[in-house]
């Protein structure tokens, strides 16, 4: 299963008939077309590349050329139900203050990436290479990834920042990390909010 | 399919009321059509011009159009599609009344007894054309730079006429150092003493003077430090080393000075201090109270575009557009183009600035 449908499917689960959704980093919109037309969200989205703006664009989509890495000062707060940050975390210079500026504009953030501690990864380290896998498709050299992160990181990290951080699993359900996650998983699906927001 | 029109409206008895409190009459405007008006009329877009721009936005080989590679037969602003409506703005002198059109209650061109108008008095201008042309609303206004203040306008104005709008290197205030460029250009002009207070129509001599200074000025403002050094560097025009004189010797002092020499055969130097006026002048905020109160009636959707070399109206200023209507949970995208041009770059072709545009519209 591709790591689209994956989280599509998890989207497609989770995210509630009209919610109001930004996607950060949304690409050519695939994600956002796709809710809009399943679960008719009013969608938004932000990136960085103008051919991905030009293409949102021509789909119909509302759309944002910016590096969210600079923030989301332009969004006021509280503007959305759900920020989608797919395939980014690891590639933003200030994680943190994404993920504070995640949950500033949205109630939820959902949010994947390449799990480092999964399996395959630890086996080729052990033999003295680093990872190239599918979830990790590049060599050192050319990797736009500057961040190595492990599911235990990202939850040690949210226990810190006092935001809550559950594992979404491919029913759309959210359950605490079990011990086998940080293990079996090859990408860390998580739906975070602040502490003390109703589940 | 190309045709040129004049419009006169507004009477003694029912003026056009302008935001300064005087009034207006009889008002011209004339302007240009590209393509045809559907029979339900919901094809309309209407082009504003920037401030020495006019209403030739498309052209043929031998007339060129400002907008050329935007519009046209299956350009990004399809002509086989819209009827592209473009409007001489009141004010300038391109055939719309401005200071050079002749005061009824004189008998003799206005001069500067012309009221001071504003992008507000512009677009109530082009609102009372297109109701004259039974247009009952605009699929897009679209433009660059003054052009955008007035597709800003519109959506505050006529906040349910206007379906969408798309505002290119644009802001919805000048920073106080446009302000002052264009203030350095009213001033060239007005001590000239050729201007001779505005009254120097039919007269032999005229302020040709200020008006080149007040372009060379304004013509600075539109490109970029990058773009100056690709184009001029420090090159010599003709010397192969200085003169040590003070004749025009560097590049970019020949082409200021060839810029500035063209204009004055085809542009008014009172329209020139009427319309940086009315530039200076355009502040939503200030007009309707706040950017938010603006915006908030108005059902447009919106594409704001800026230039990333842009200094005179910098992307900082879009996105404070952009951010204004994105707190109004206004449907609107924005993209800053990169481009070395500066201010300017939404005149040059630029397939980045087509597609965009065509895809939104």
């Amino acid at each position: 299963m591709s790591l689209d449908t994956a989280m599509f499917d998890r989207l497609l689960h989770h995210i509630p008939q009209g919610a109001r959704v930004l996607d950060l980093g949304c690409g050519n919109g695939d994600a956002l077309l796709m809710l809009q037309e399943k679960k008719q969200v009013l969608g938004y989205g932000i990136d960085i590349e103008l051919p991905n703006i030009q293409a949102c664009i021509k789909r119909g989509l509302a759309v944002y050329h910016g590096d969210i890495d600079e923030g989301l000062q332009e969004l006021g707060s509280n503007r959305f139900d759900y920020a989608l940050l797919s395939q980014t975390l690891q590639q933003v210079r200030h994680p943190k203050r994404v993920l504070s500026e995640m949950l500033r504009v949205a109630q939820y953030g959902l949010i994947t990436f390449p799990n480092f501690a999964h399996w395959k990864n630890r086996l080729q380290l052990i033999t003295g290479i680093t990872p190239v896998t599918p979830a990790l498709p590049y060599q050192w050299y050319n990797t736009p990834n500057i961040r190595v992160i492990t599911i235990s990181d990202f939850i040690k990290m949210c226990q810190q920042e006092q935001i809550e951080a559950n594992i979404l699993r491919e029913n759309g359900q959210f359950t605490p990390l079990n011990w086998t996650d940080n293990l079996l998983s090859e990408y860390g699906f998580f739906r975070i909010a602040r502490k003390g927001q109703p589940s | 399919m190309v045709t040129s029109h004049l419009f006169t409206g507004f009477t003694q008895e029912s003026p056009l009321p302008l935001d300064s409190g005087a009034s207006l009459y009889p008002v011209a405007i004339s302007y240009e059509t590209f393509g045809t008006l559907s029979a339900s009329k919901d094809n309309v877009i209407l082009i504003c011009h920037a401030l020495t721009g006019n209403s030739h936005v498309s052209g043929s080989p031998q007339l060129p159009g400002w907008w050329d590679h935007l519009v046209g037969p299956q350009k990004a602003i399809d002509t086989n599609r819209f009827f592209v409506i473009c409007s001489n703005v009141i004010g300038g002198c391109s055939g719309s009344t401005g200071p050079s059109s002749i005061n009824p209650a004189t008998g003799v061109p206005y001069g500067i007894q012309f009221p001071v108008i504003t992008i507000g008095d512009m677009v109530r201008a082009q609102h009372a054309l297109l109701t004259a042309m039974e247009i009952p609303s605009l699929h897009a206004v679209i433009g660059g730079s003054m052009g955008g203040m007035q597709a800003l306008e519109w959506a505050a104005m006529y906040p349910t006429y206007v379906k969408s709008v798309v505002a290119i290197a644009c802001t919805a205030r000048l920073s106080p150092q446009a302000l002052a460029f264009d203030s350095v250009g009213r001033h060239a002009i007005l001590s000239d003493p050729n201007w001779n207070n505005g009254f120097y129509y039919g007269l032999d001599i005229q302020p040709n003077r200020g008006l080149a200074i007040a372009r060379m000025i304004g013509h600075i403002t539109y490109l970029s430090e990058e773009s100056m050094r690709l184009k001029f560097g420090r090159n010599l025009q003709q010397r192969s080393d200085y003169g040590y004189d003070f004749s025009t010797e560097f590049q970019v002092e020949s082409y200021l000075q060839y810029q500035g020499d063209k204009f004055v055969n085809r542009f008014d130097a009172n329209s020139y201090l009427y319309l940086t006026k009315a530039v200076n002048y355009f502040d939503l905020h200030k007009k309707y109270g706040s950017l938010e109160i603006a915006f908030q009636e108005s059902h447009a959707h919106f594409l704001i575009i800026s230039i990333s070399s842009d200094w005179l109206y910098p992307p900082h200023q879009s996105k404070e557009l952009v951010s204004t209507l994105m707190k109004l949970n206004k449907w609107v995208s924005y993209a800053n183009l990169e481009s070395p041009y500066g201010h300017d770059a939404f005149l040059i072709k630029n397939d980045q600035l087509s597609e965009l545009i065509g895809s939104f519209v």
